[in-house]
């Protein structure tokens, strides 16, 4: 069974939001004490199985703090899942998030997956944001919600694989418009010249 | 060899072995050379030389803190740390917010970063979690809306001597709201706080700190601290373009944009780096392969960090001498000869983003300094990359050649055209 697809996602959102553990957990099932601040662009490849096909996911991960954006906004290009991460500790993170998100519809292709993920939900007493509070957010922006715990392995699967199975349905079901849209081509040519005959158009 | 707090890999040891010895003989030449006099001797060739050669470790920090100019830069603007180390208390107690005080956002932002600097170093390692279980990455202290949050009691003297630099730092350079509180030297640039510092001051620290009573004396603390901060400073003023860590990150895309002409260009190829330069090439016009990002965000982080985690942890070292007596041009070297002595592995890939996985990880291994630093300083091509304006720059690497800017093969500049940079070189004399 050879890999059918190939997805690039990325991983975006404030600095010390948890992107890099998020990375490492959904890659290698652990979790580091010692992380050090990411600078410039890091990426890490996962094969996952979705409906017997495997998909092959290229996963991007990036400096959080503002004025790196500049130079990695380059990075959207072709990206087709983009997940923005918050701290469910730190509000700051929380409110960066439209920010993020006009970063998205700015710089990439119209129907990227986006997926709102709540990161650090272990951290039950340091919480500022609700759970509730997350999921508006997720409403308002449209997308799926997760929240997450990179230190006690909470959601993090799921939230990838909802993201793969997501795209590769949406790419799927847009192959088969295209193959079915052809079909109807062919049909209407056909028809255009059974009816010619009859004088019409 | 000194392992300055870090845990020291297979490779490195087995290298030491070799290294150690040919640090003994450099010592001794050290030793000659220094007998005759009290103090470092004037920049020349000669001393040019053995800095290539490295500075041996019981010398690097007075070598270091003298020839990177910092030594005459903290005479010529005493007093100015000892202001700048009270700034955050006195408007914590002036009850200034994140709000009206942009320094306390940039503040916010170094805090999650002083526990992942050299999280893995015995010395920077954190050693109290907010709460005994809690140990994320970058910890819910981070939150500073509440000072009394970030707690620092307990952790190390390199934790705490790190935050402080960074926090006067970003005094320094970012203009108060209280314009009657201003500095006795005023800084040109805004940079406030920038990833990558981080790695910066907290290399100064292990180096000006070896071999030093820094965690037994407080007044050695503080002496350490403020050489520290005005090292720091004086390769932020004086030994790299402007605004590499400014709000845009300008001088990062800039630096860039010559390292690629570099690479491109006819001195390129008597740098032997063509198959590079070809396989960017290839990269530049395989556009539409989505899937792959710009080579600069690696680049850029190795510039951006002086190398600091880029190469093993000596050769970093080995690179700063250089750098610290040199400027930026020696940084465009390395560079250089990282693409040059891998081109075969870089194009030996099917995958475009295979070799860009490669480029990234492969400085880790060059643990062999001195053979890696002996390359790098040949040929001798002489490389000036950001002296003057960019115009300037492309008729100086050509020399008498033309310079084809119309080539389209070269990266396009764009907003950094009229970006004059300063001269990279720190005030050693010209040949």
């Amino acid at each position: 069974m050879g890999v059918i697809q190939q997805i690039k996602l990325l991983i975006i959102g404030e600095s010390g939001a948890g992107k890099s553990s998020i990375l490492l957990r959904f890659i290698d099932d652990s979790f580091s004490h010692s992380f050090i601040t990411t600078i410039g662009i890091d990426f890490k490849i996962k094969t996952v199985e979705i409906d017997g096909k495997l998909i092959k996911l290229q996963i991007w991960d990036t400096a959080g703090q503002e004025r790196f954006r500049n130079i990695t906004n380059a990075y959207y290009r072709g990206a087709m899942g983009i997940f923005i991460v918050y701290d469910v500790t730190d509000r700051k993170s929380f409110e960066s998030l439209n920010e993020w998100k006009r970063n998205v519809e700015k710089l990439s292709t119209k129907d990227v997956t986006v997926i709102l993920i709540g990161n650090k939900c272990d951290m039950e007493s340091d919480r500022k944001i609700s759970i509730e509070e997350g999921r508006a957010k997720a409403n308002e922006f449209n997308c799926n919600f997760f929240e997450t715990s990179s230190k006690n392995n909470i959601g993090i699967e799921e939230a990838f694989l909802t993201m793969a199975k997501d795209i590769y349905y949406r790419t799927k079901a847009s192959e088969e418009d295209a193959i079915q849209l052809k079909k109807e081509n062919v049909i209407t040519l056909s028809n255009e010249k059974s009816t010619k005959t009859s004088g019409c158009c | 060899m000194e392992d300055y707090g870090f845990l020291k890999s297979e490779e490195q040891k087995s290298y030491d072995f070799h290294y150690l010895e040919i640090m003994k003989r450099r010592l001794k030449k050290w030793d000659k050379l220094l007998e005759k006099s009290e103090v470092l001797p004037p920049k020349s060739e000669k001393l040019k030389r053995y800095i290539r050669k490295g500075i041996p470790p019981s010398l690097r920090k007075e070598c270091w803190f003298h020839y990177s100019g910092a030594e005459r830069f903290m005479e010529e603007n005493d007093g100015l740390f000892d202001i700048l180390q009270f700034r955050e208390l006195q408007d914590i107690q002036a009850g200034y917010s994140r709000n009206d005080n942009k320094i306390f956002q940039h503040i916010e932002v170094l805090d999650r970063d002083v526990f992942r600097t050299f999280p893995d170093n015995s010395k920077f390692k954190r050693r109290n979690f907010p709460d005994s279980e809690e140990i994320s990455s970058n910890s819910s202290t981070a939150t500073l809306v509440n000072f009394d949050k970030f707690e620092l009691e307990g952790e190390s003297y390199y934790i705490q001597s790190l935050r402080k630099i960074l926090v006067c730092f970003a005094y320094y350079s970012w203009p108060h709201p209280n314009p009657n509180r201003q500095l006795p030297k005023s800084c040109t640039y805004q940079i406030g706080y920038c990833q990558s510092l981080n790695f910066i001051v907290g290399l100064l620290l292990l180096i000006y700190s070896d071999n030093t009573i820094y965690e037994t004396d407080e007044n050695c603390r503080y002496e350490i601290e403020k050489r520290v901060f005005f090292t720091l400073v004086v390769i932020i003023e004086e030994l790299l373009p402007k605004e590499v860590y400014g709000v845009n990150l300008e001088g990062t895309q800039l630096t860039q944009d010559v390292l690629w002409k570099w690479l491109f260009n006819i001195r390129g190829s008597r740098f032997g780096v063509e198959k590079t330069a070809q396989w960017i090439r290839s990269l530049e016009n395989r556009k539409s392969d989505s899937s792959m990002p710009p080579l600069d965000l690696i680049t850029g982080h190795w510039f951006m960090t002086l190398y600091i985690g880029v190469l093993p942890f000596e050769t970093t070292l080995r690179v700063w001498d250089c750098f610290l007596y040199q400027g930026e041009k020696v940084l465009m070297r390395v560079a250089i000869t990282i693409f040059k002595l891998y081109q075969e592995q870089i194009l030996s890939f099917p995958e475009p983003i295979q070799s860009w996985k490669f480029v990234k990880e492969i400085p880790k291994k060059l643990h062999d300094c001195h053979s890696f630093m002996n390359i790098v300083f040949k040929p001798r091509y002489p490389i000036k990359p950001t002296e003057g304006s960019l115009e300037n720059f492309g008729s100086q690497i050509n020399g008498r050649e033309s310079f084809d800017s119309q080539d389209e093969n070269l990266p396009m500049i764009s907003n950094t055209k009229n970006l004059s940079i300063r001269r990279g070189v720190g005030n050693i004399p010209n040949k």
